[in-house]
C-alpha cells in the first residue's frame, strides 16, 4: 500500500501540534503509521484516498476532524490567459492521445515541498497512472516556457537534453540508454516510429511523455510558477489526476490558472473542478450506522469531513469536494459521517442479533472427528503443506511423465502449479525431518486439483524408518478400514504405480470402487527428494470414502 | 541349582547349550537369560557352529525307496518289460515313473527298444543293475531308519548322498546352529550367582514358576533415560480451524464452502471490483495457464446487471466505475484471492432468505514472493450476517464477541477501506499475552452496488481474517513459512 512521507517540521508548522499528538489522532481518519524515523514519519494510506499522497491533502482533512477548519473548501480557479494555449497535433492520436494541463502561480516552495510534490507525482503514476501507462505527469518551471505549447510527435532522431544528462540525446538514444527510457519505453507504440514531444514556441522541449522531462524546465527551490501536463490513454483518469494535483498545489498556497487545450476537433479548458452533489437521508444514516443521531450532528460531522451541506429537512444535500474522487454512492458519505463524528463514539452492540441453528458441513465433521482421530490414534503427526508446488517436483521427481496439472501464469516463485496429489509435499517434509527420531510418521488431509479441474479432498500418510515395509502401511490401512467398519467390503489389488516398487504396490478398493493406493516408495524417487531411509505411503480420496461411510450407517 | 549326575561341568570345557540346560534342569530360554548376564560379566564364553542335516524328502518317504529302485526290482525279474505294463505294475505316479526311467537310461542300466507299436525296457548289464540296487538301498534304508544324518562340513557328506541332493523331493537339507557354552571361571561359583541373582525383567515364566518368590527384583534408577515417545497430534493450524469453527457454531452460524478455482466474475466482478483495478493485474492474482485459462460464468443471468452496475451504477444510485466492462475478462479463471468469493456465491444462491449467518474457512492465493512475512497460499476465514436490522454497531458487537472468544481482552475499531465494503472497519485487539495492540483482519458492510443488483434483500455484515498470523502470535513464530515446514521438532514437542 502507498505511503506519504511527512517531516516533523512540517507537522508542527502546518498543524501547530507535536508529533505525539498527531500520531495519536491520525488513525481516526483511517491512516496508519508505517515508519517513524529521526526527522520524519511515513503514513500508509488506502487507494480510495489518493489525495492523502501529499501531506497537505492529509492536513486539510485532519484540520476538519479536530474542528480547526470545517466545511467545504472553495477552490478558486482563474480563467486562462489568452496566450496560454496548448495545441495538440493530430499525430498524437495513435501514440498518446489525451492531454490536460494547468498552471499554478505564486508558489513558495521549500526543498521539502518539492520532495512532497515529487513523491505525490510518483504515487499517482503508480496508482491511477497504472505505472505511467494510463496517465503520466510532467511538472515544469513556467517561467522557462514561452506559450503556445505544442503537443506533437517527432521521429527518433529528434534531440533534446533529458533530465539527468549533460548533453543532447536523440529519442532513439534516450530509449536505449536513459534509465527512464529503458523502463518506460514500452509504453509508446513502436509501429508508427513517432514519439510524443511537448515543446514551446521557441522549440524548447518540455518533455517526452511518459518518459522524461528536459533539463530546460526543471523545477528548483527558486521556482515560483508551475506548468503541469498530464498525458495518457484514459480521459477519466487524467481528469482525476488533474483534480488531485491542482487542489493539492492550491493547498500549498498556489493560485490555479486554467489552460485552453486545442485538439484538431475540439477545445477544452482545464482544470474544471467539479463539486458534485448527492442527497443523503438522516434515516438512512441512522439505519446503516445503528445510531439515533440528530440532523445537526450529521451536518456537523459532514462539515468536519470538509463537505458542504444544504438542509432539505429530512434529507441533506451534500456538496462533495472535487478531490473526493472516491465518492460513488451515498453510502460513501454515510461512512464519512461515522468518521466525522468520531469513530470512538460508536458503541458496539448485540442488539439486532437473532437466534439461528448452527449447521456443520458433514464432510468436515467426518474428516475431523473420524479420519483425523484415527490417524492421530495410530501415532501420526499431522502436516499441512501449501497447495502450490513446483511442477517438476510433483511429476518428474516422482517418476510421473506426460501428465497434465493445473499451472499458473507468471508466478513470482518456483511454485508454478497446483498440487494434484499430497505425496510430494510429504516427501519434502520427510527430507526436512531426516535428523529427527525414527520412525517418522506423518499424514496430511488436504485438497488437490486434478486435470479435469475438479477439486478433491485427499488423505496421505507416510512412515519412514531404518526398516519399514509394505506390511507396515497395510496394517495402517487395515486399522482405518476396521475403525470405519469397512474391513469386510474392502480388498487390495496389486497394481503398478510409477513411484512405488514394482510388486510392492496395491490399490485399495472398497465396494469394488478404487479409492487409493499404498506401497513402498521406489528408492529412485526417495533419492530425488534426498531421502535415504525406506518409506511407505498410503493415499486415498476422502469423499468416496465418506459416501460409503454414510451408506453403511 | 544342583548339577545332575549326567555330566560334570568343568572350567574351560565346551558344552552344548542344550546339554547344559538338561544338566542344570532349567528351561533353555531362561538359561539364555542367565548366560547373557554371565557373558557380560566375563564368566562364560558363548560360541556356535553350523551343521548340515540331511533328511529323507517327500518322495523318498512316499515310496520308502527310490523310484528307479522300484522299477529296477521289477525289471530284474524278467530282463525286459513292456513300458506300459511297467507303468501300471510299479504304481508310480507319472512324474516319478518318468524320473526313474531317466535315471535308468542315464546310468546305462537299461535301454528302450521299440517293436511294432510298443516300447520295451531291456536290461543292458544285469550285474551292474544288481550293484546299483544294493548300494542305493543301503543308503536309503539307513537314512529312513535314522530319520536323518548330520555333517559338520559339506565335504564330509557321502558321495552316494551327494548324488541324491539335486533330485527334487528325494532329500531335504537344512542347517542347524549349535550353541556352545564354555565356563571361563569355576562353574560352581558361577552357578551360585543364580541364588543371589536379581531378576531384571519380570516375565510370564518367572511369575508362573514362582521364581520371583525365591529371588530379588532389581531396583531401578527411576530417572534413567528411556526412549522418546510422542503422541500423534493435529497440526496447530488444524486446531485453530477447529477452534474458529466452534466459535461460529456457538453463535449459530452455518458452515459453507466453495471452489478454489474461480472465475474473475465471482471473485472480483460480483464484488464490484473494477476490471482495471491494480489487484487484478498479474502481479497479485494467480491466473491459470491454458488450457485452463477460461471458464463459464456460473450465474449468467446476472451478467447484464453486473455490467450495468460497473459501467454506470445500474439502478443502485451509484456512479459506477465509468468504464467499459468486458465479459471476456470476467471469464478468466483464477485461484481465488479471498474467501469473500465463497461468501458472495453463497449469498447469491441464498438470496431468497430473509436472514443469514454464514462462514467459510479455506485456502486463498496471492501471487507474491514468499518471505518471512508473506505466503502465496494461506488460510482465510470469512463470516457474514444478513438481516434487515444489521448495521455498523451490530458488526462491531459481533466482532467483539468473536475476538473475545479467540482470546482477546480488548478490542478497538478504526476506519479503513476495502473495495467491497462501506463503511469498512479495522479491528485491533489487545491481550496480555501479546502485550501490544495488533491489527487483525478487516470488516465492513457490503456496498449496495453488490447486494442490490443480486437481489440480496438486507444489509450484509462481513468480516475476515488470515489464520497464519494468529498461529504466529500464539506460538511466537517470527517466520510465517515455519508453519508449513512441518518440522517434527515443533509439531511433536509443542504443548497442547
Amino acid at each position: 500500500m502507498p505511503t506519504t512521507k511527512i517531516y516533523y517540521d512540517t507537522i508542527s508548522a502546518e498543524m501547530g501540534m507535536g508529533v505525539k499528538e498527531f500520531i495519536e489522532k491520525i488513525p481516526y481518519i483511517g491512516l496508519e503509521v508505517d515508519e517513524l524515523s529521526e526527522d520524519y514519519l511515513k503514513l500508509e494510506y488506502t487507494p480510495n484516498r489518493l489525495d492523502y499522497g501529499i501531506p497537505y491533502g492529509i492536513f486539510k482533512t485532519f484540520r476538519g476532524i479536530i474542528g480547526k477548519e470545517t466545511g467545504l473548501i472553495e477552490y478558486k480557479v482563474n480563467p486562462p490567459s489568452k496566450t496560454f494555449v496548448v495545441k495538440v497535433d493530430k499525430s498524437v492520436n495513435k501514440i498518446r492521445p489525451h492531454i490536460s494541463c494547468f498552471v499554478v502561480k505564486n508558489l513558495s516552495l521549500s526543498d521539502k515541498d518539492i520532495e512532497y510534490i515529487i513523491n505525490f507525482q510518483e504515487d499517482l503514476h503508480k496508482t491511477l497512472g497504472r505505472d505511467r501507462r494510463k496517465v503520466s505527469i510532467g511538472i515544469h518551471d513556467l517561467d522557462n516556457i514561452k506559450p503556445p505549447i505544442y503537443y506533437v510527435t517527432e521521429n527518433e532522431s529528434f534531440r533534446f537534453i533529458p533530465l539527468g544528462f549533460d548533453g543532447e540525446l536523440s529519442i532513439k538514444e534516450i530509449l536505449e540508454k536513459h534509465p527512464k527510457g529503458i523502463e518506460y519505453g514500452g509504453l509508446i507504440p513502436r509501429n508508427y516510429k513517432l514519439y510524443p514531444i511537448l515543446k514551446d514556441s521557441n522549440e524548447t522541449v518540455l518533455s517526452m511523455p511518459p518518459i522524461i522531462n528536459s533539463v530546460h524546465t526543471q523545477v528548483t527551490e527558486e521556482t515560483r510558477n508551475l506548468f503541469i501536463d498530464v498525458t495518457g490513454w484514459d480521459e477519466k483518469a487524467i481528469n482525476q489526476v488533474v483534480t488531485l494535483l491542482s487542489t493539492s498545489l492550491a493547498d500549498i498556497g498556489g493560485e490555479i490558472y486554467q489552460v485552453k487545450i486545442e485538439y484538431p476537433e475540439k477545445s477544452i479548458i482545464s482544470p474544471v473542478l467539479e463539486y458534485d452533489k448527492m442527497t443523503v437521508s438522516i434515516n438512512m444514516v441512522n439505519r446503516v450506522l445503528g445510531l439515533n443521531i440528530t440532523k445537526d450532528v450529521v451536518i456537523e460531522s459532514l462539515e468536519r469531513m470538509r463537505y458542504g451541506v444544504e438542509d432539505l429537512n429530512s434529507e441533506l444535500l451534500t456538496v462533495i469536494p472535487p478531490y473526493r474522487i472516491d465518492i460513488l454512492h451515498p453510502i460513501d458519505i454515510i461512512e464519512d459521517v461515522a468518521i466525522g463524528m468520531g469513530f470512538w463514539n460508536i458503541e458496539p452492540t448485540m442488539e439486532g442479533m437473532f437466534y439461528s441453528e448452527a449447521k456443520h458441513l458433514d464432510l468436515e465433521d467426518f474428516t475431523n472427528k473420524k479420519l483425523l482421530s484415527i490417524f492421530i490414534g495410530l501415532g501420526f503427526i499431522e502436516a499441512m503443506n501449501m497447495m502450490l508446488i513446483n511442477k517438476e517436483m510433483q511429476l518428474d521427481y516422482i517418476n510421473i511423465h506426460n501428465k497434465e496439472v493445473i499451472e499458473v501464469l507468471n508466478p513470482k516463485t518456483s511454485r508454478n502449479s497446483v498440487r494434484h496429489m499430497l505425496l510430494p509435499g510429504l516427501l519434502e517434509n520427510v527430507y526436512r525431518n531426516l535428523n529427527e527420531e525414527y520412525p517418522i510418521k506423518l499424514f496430511e488431509v488436504g485438497w488437490v486439483i486434478e486435470s479435469d479441474l475438479k477439486e478433491r479432498l485427499k488423505l496421505c500418510a507416510v512412515i519412514g524408518d531404518y526398516k519399514v515395509n509394505y506390511g507396515d502401511i497395510k496394517a495402517v490401512a487395515d486399522a482405518m478400514l476396521s475403525d470405519l467398519g469397512m474391513s469386510e467390503i474392502s480388498r487390495y489389488e496389486k497394481t503398478e504405480v510409477p513411484f512405488l516398487i514394482k510388486g510392492r504396490a496395491a490399490k485399495l478398493l472398497i465396494k469394488d470402487k478404487e479409492v487409493g493406493f499404498l506401497g513402498e516408495l521406489n528408492p529412485e524417487v526417495l533419492l530425488n527428494f534426498g531421502i535415504n531411509i525406506p518409506l511407505v505411503t498410503f493415499e486415498i480420496y476422502i469423499e468416496p470414502l465418506f459416501k460409503i461411510y454414510q451408506e453403511l450407517s | 541349582m544342583k548339577q545332575s549326575k549326567k555330566r560334570k561341568l568343568k572350567k574351560n570345557e565346551r558344552i552344548e547349550l542344550k546339554e547344559l540346560a538338561e544338566v542344570l534342569s532349567i528351561n533353555i530360554d531362561r538359561l539364555r537369560g542367565f548366560l547373557e548376564e554371565w557373558r557380560r560379566e566375563g564368566d562364560v564364553n558363548i560360541s556356535y557352529k553350523f551343521i548340515h542335516i540331511i533328511k529323507p524328502g517327500e518322495r523318498l518317504l512316499k515310496y520308502k525307496s527310490l523310484p528307479e529302485i522300484i522299477l529296477l526290482k521289477r525289471l530284474i525279474e524278467r530282463d525286459e518289460m513292456d513300458l506300459e505294463e511297467a507303468r501300471n505294475e510299479t504304481r508310480l505316479e507319472t512324474d516319478d515313473f518318468n524320473a526313474a526311467l531317466a535315471i535308468i537310461l542315464k546310468n546305462k542300466l537299461a535301454k528302450i527298444e521299440k517293436s511294432d507299436s510298443r516300447s520295451f525296457l531291456k536290461i543292458i548289464d544285469k550285474k551292474k543293475v544288481l550293484d546299483y540296487i544294493q548300494k542305493k538301498t543301503q543308503i536309503v534304508d539307513l537314512l529312513i531308519q535314522k530319520g536323518g544324518v548330520e555333517f559338520e562340513r559339506e565335504e564330509d557328506i557321502d558321495q552316494g548322498l551327494k548324488e541324491l541332493i539335486n533330485r527334487p523331493g528325494i532329500l531335504h537339507t537344512t542347517k542347524r546352529r549349535i550353541e556352545y557354552v564354555t565356563f571361563l571361571k569355576d562353574p560352581r561359583n558361577v552357578l551360585d550367582k543364580i541364588k543371589t541373582q536379581e531378576i531384571r525383567d519380570l516375565t510370564r515364566d518367572i511369575i508362573i514358576s514362582g521364581e520371583w518368590r525365591r529371588r530379588k527384583l532389581k531396583e531401578y534408577d527411576v530417572n534413567a533415560i528411556s526412549y522418546s515417545l510422542y503422541s500423534g497430534k493435529r497440526h496447530p493450524l488444524r486446531e485453530l480451524i477447529q477452534e474458529i469453527r466452534e466459535i461460529f457454531f456457538e453463535m449459530g452460524f452455518e458452515e459453507i464452502s466453495g471452489p478454489i478455482v474461480e472465475t474473475a466474475f465471482v471473485n472480483f466482478d460480483m464484488l464490484f471490483q473494477p476490471q482495471d483495478h491494480p489487484a487484478r493485474d498479474m502481479q497479485d492474482t494467480f491466473y491459470l495457464k491454458a488450457p485452463f485459462d477460461k471458464g463459464e460464468i456460473p450465474f449468467p443471468e446476472t451478467i447484464d446487471i453486473i455490467k450495468s452496475v460497473h459501467e454506470h451504477g445500474g439502478t443502485t444510485g451509484s456512479k459506477g466505475w465509468e468504464y467499459n466492462w468486458d465479459v471476456d475478462e470476467a471469464k478468466k479463471l483464477i485461484l481465488r484471492t479471498h474467501t469473500t468469493a465463497v461468501t458472495i456465491r453463497n449469498l447469491y444462491l441464498n438470496r431468497n432468505r430473509d436472514s443469514l449467518k454464514l462462514f467459510s474457512i479455506g485456502k486463498v492465493f496471492r501471487n507474491e514472493t514468499i518471505d518471512y512475512k508473506h505466503l502465496a497460499d494461506f488460510m482465510q476465514v470469512d463470516g457474514i450476517l444478513m438481516h434487515s436490522r444489521a448495521n455498523l454497531r451490530l458488526l462491531m458487537g459481533l466482532l467483539e464477541n468473536f475476538f473475545k472468544k479467540l482470546g482477546a481482552e480488548k478490542i478497538k475499531f478504526w476506519p479503513t477501506y476495502f473495495p467491497f465494503t462501506e463503511p469498512s472497519i479495522q479491528p485491533t485487539i489487545y491481550s496480555e499475552k501479546i502485550g501490544e495492540w495488533i491489527e487483525l483482519g478487516g470488516a465492513g458492510i457490503f456496498r449496495p452496488e453488490i447486494t442490490e443488483p443480486l437481489g440480496i434483500k438486507h444489509p450484509v455484515l462481513a468480516w475476515g481474517l488470515g489464520l497464519e498470523r494468529i498461529i504466529m502470535i500464539k506460538y511466537g513464530i517470527d517466520d510465517i513459512r515455519e508453519i508449513y515446514f512441518n518440522r517434527l521438532s515443533w509439531l511433536r514437542k509443542r504443548v497442547l
